[in-house]
C-alpha cells in the first residue's frame, strides 16, 4: 500500500507542477521528447535484466506442477478476453487500446508510462496521456479490488480467484492478503501467476501498441 | 516495430550473463526511480493539458469499467480452470 501511495503521489505532483506551470511540457522541445523514449528503452532493458538474474525464478519454476502455469495463462486469456468485450461501452478507445489497459494486469506504474511514451508517435501527446492515465487507473483500481475483495472472490470463486484477480500484485502487494485468506497452499500458486504474469505486461503491453503502429 | 520487446529479451539475456554479478541485487531500485521519472512527466503532461484535466472524471470510470471486466474476466477463467482441473484429488 505504501508503494502505491508512493506512486499517486509522484504522479500527483507532476500533475500540480504541470497544471500550475511550474514545469511546461511545450518548453521541453524534441531533445527531451526523445529522451523519454529512450528511457523507455532503458527501462524496459532494465525490467529484462531483472527478470534474468532473478535468482529464485529457476527455483520457483522447477518446484511447482506444471498445471500451475494454467492459473496465468488464465489469468491473461480472461481479462483480455473481458478488456476486449467491454471496449463497445467505452468510446473514444478502440478494442486495441482497451486491450494494451487490460494488458497492465495490475502493474500500474509500468503499463501507464510504457502506453502513454509508446502510443506518443500515433495518438499525439494528448491523447496517449490521457490512455496512460486509464491504464494508470484501471491497474490502481485492480489493485484495490483484489485487496478489499479477495475474502467475496474466494468464497464465491474459489481460491484462484483472488490471485487472477490481482494479476502481477499477486506476488508483491496483494500476496498477504491472498495467503490470509485462502491459507499457504496457494503460495505457489501465487507467486507463479504473479511472475508470469508479471512477464507478460512489457510484451502485451508492447505487442498491442505497436499494432497501431508507432 | 517490436524493437521494445527485443531491447527486453536482450536485457533478460544480460540478466542471465550477469546473474553473479552483486550490484544488480538492487536493479529492483534502478527501475523504480525510471518509473517515478516518467511518471512525474506523464503528470506534467496531464496536468499541463486542461482539457485532461476537466476529462479526469470521464477517465476515471472508463478505468473503472475496464479494472472491474479484466479483474472478473480473469477470476472467471481461473475458477473454471480450479473447478475442472484442481479440485477434484490432491490439490496443487
Amino acid at each position: 500500500m505504501k508503494g502505491t501511495l508512493i506512486v499517486v503521489a509522484v504522479f500527483a505532483a507532476g500533475c500540480l507542477a504541470g497544471w500550475s506551470g511550474l514545469a511546461d511540457p511545450g518548453n521541453f522541445g524534441w531533445a527531451v521528447s526523445d529522451m523519454t523514449m529512450y528511457v523507455l528503452y532503458l527501462l524496459i532493458f532494465l525490467v529484462g535484466v531483472s527478470m534474468g538474474c532473478n535468482p529464485e525464478l529457476k527455483k520457483i519454476l522447477k518446484s511447482v506442477s506444471p498445471k500451475v502455469f494454467l492459473l496465468p495463462l488464465a489469468t491473461i486469456f480472461g481479462t483480455l478476453l473481458f478488456s476486449a468485450l467491454v471496449s463497445m461501452l467505452i468510446s473514444g478507445w478502440g478494442v486495441l487500446d482497451c486491450l494494451a489497459v487490460g494488458s497492465g494486469m495490475g502493474y500500474y506504474s509500468l503499463s501507464s508510462v510504457l502506453i502513454a511514451q509508446y502510443r506518443e508517435a500515433s495518438l499525439g501527446v494528448q491523447l496517449a496521456a490521457e490512455l496512460g492515465t486509464i491504464a494508470l487507473l484501471t491497474n490502481i483500481f485492480r489493485e484495490m479490488f483484489t485487496l478489499v475483495g479477495t475474502p467475496w472472490l474466494l468464497r464465491w470463486f474459489g481460491p484462484f480467484a483472488p490471485i487472477a484477480s490481482a494479476g502481477v500484485t499477486a506476488v508483491d502487494v496483494c500476496l498477504p492478503v491472498i495467503i490470509r485468506a485462502t491459507g499457504d497452499r496457494m503460495l505457489p500458486a501465487a507467486i507463479v501467476s504473479g511472475v508470469i504474469t508479471d512477464f507478460s505486461v512489457p510484451l502485451l503491453v508492447s505487442f498491442f501498441c505497436s499494432l497501431q503502429g508507432g | 516495430m517490436f524493437y521494445l520487446i527485443l531491447t527486453m529479451f536482450a536485457g533478460v539475456a544480460a540478466g542471465l550473463l550477469m546473474r553473479k554479478v552483486r550490484a544488480l541485487a538492487h536493479i529492483g531500485k534502478a527501475i523504480s526511480a525510471t518509473i517515478f521519472i516518467m511518471l512525474f512527466f506523464l503528470g506534467v503532461k496531464i496536468g499541463a493539458d486542461k482539457n485532461i484535466v476537466y476529462n479526469l472524471s470521464t477517465l476515471g470510470i472508463q478505468a473503472l469499467v475496464l479494472a472491474l471486466a479484466g479483474a472478473m474476466g480473469s477470476v472467471v477463467f481461473a475458477s473454471l480452470l480450479y473447478r475442472f482441473l484442481f479440485r477434484k484429488g490432491t490439490d496443487n
